[in-house]
């Protein structure tokens, strides 16, 4: 098996709907730190919580979050 | 205001945390010293030490549960705080915990094929080592 990374598109919709890592946190029910890990690659959320974020958003879940086979 | 509060109450369980290390370490480690060491200056020495650091471990650990009882009337901010990095983070502390807990006595063990050692002080030190490798590695996990 090769090795898979996780990458998101997080920052670029924070960016569109112009919110800080602070106010997504508490728009999802975490805290800014696990936005954080989760936008720079460190921690891979559950399935639940990657739905929260797309819903949120409002797209799919594929779109936010992509796994690249290397 | 939710915001805030919550990276607020983040930040006060770190300092809390880090505290209760800085506390831990110094009182039971003095409390060993007082068990293994025989000089009475370094044994009083260490008593004064090891008042200091159980005031420390003491006062934060009120803090510590006066925190999780207030956390319980807010929901929300109690499962935010409480979401699923800092259950996984929790998590890796305690498995580390174990690892060192099993390593230590693994150590115990072999020294005490060629040498005797005081049950109670060997006790001690697997708790010691425990509790520190918990809290040292859940700081290092909640920074940021």
């Amino acid at each position: 098996m090769g090795n898979q990374e996780l990458t998101n598109q997080i920052r670029v919709q924070r960016a569109i709907k112009n919110i800080t890592q602070e106010e997504l946190a508490a728009q999802i029910g975490v805290t800014r730190k696990t936005i954080n890990t989760i936008e720079t690659g460190k921690f891979v959320p559950s399935t639940i919580l990657a739905l929260k974020l797309a819903r949120f958003f409002g797209i799919k879940v594929e779109e936010l979050f992509t796994l690249n086979e290397e | 205001m939710e915001t805030s509060m919550i990276e607020k109450l983040e930040k006060t369980r770190c300092n809390l945390l880090k505290w209760l290390t800085i506390g831990w370490a110094i009182w039971f480690g003095t409390f060993i010293m007082k068990d293994s060491i025989q000089n009475d200056m370094i044994i009083g020495a260490a008593s004064t030490v090891g008042a200091f650091g159980w005031i420390i471990f003491i006062i934060n650990l009120i803090k510590f549960l006066k925190l999780k009882r207030e956390l319980g009337w807010d929901k929300k901010a109690e499962k935010a705080l409480n979401d699923e990095l800092h259950q996984l983070n929790m998590h890796k502390s305690f498995q580390i915990g174990f690892g060192v807990v099993i390593w230590t006595t693994a150590v115990f063990l072999g020294i005490a094929e060629f040498t005797e050692i005081k049950a109670v002080l060997v006790t001690e030190i697997i708790l010691y080592f425990g509790v520190l490798s918990v809290l040292i590695s859940g700081l290092i996990y909640n920074h940021d």
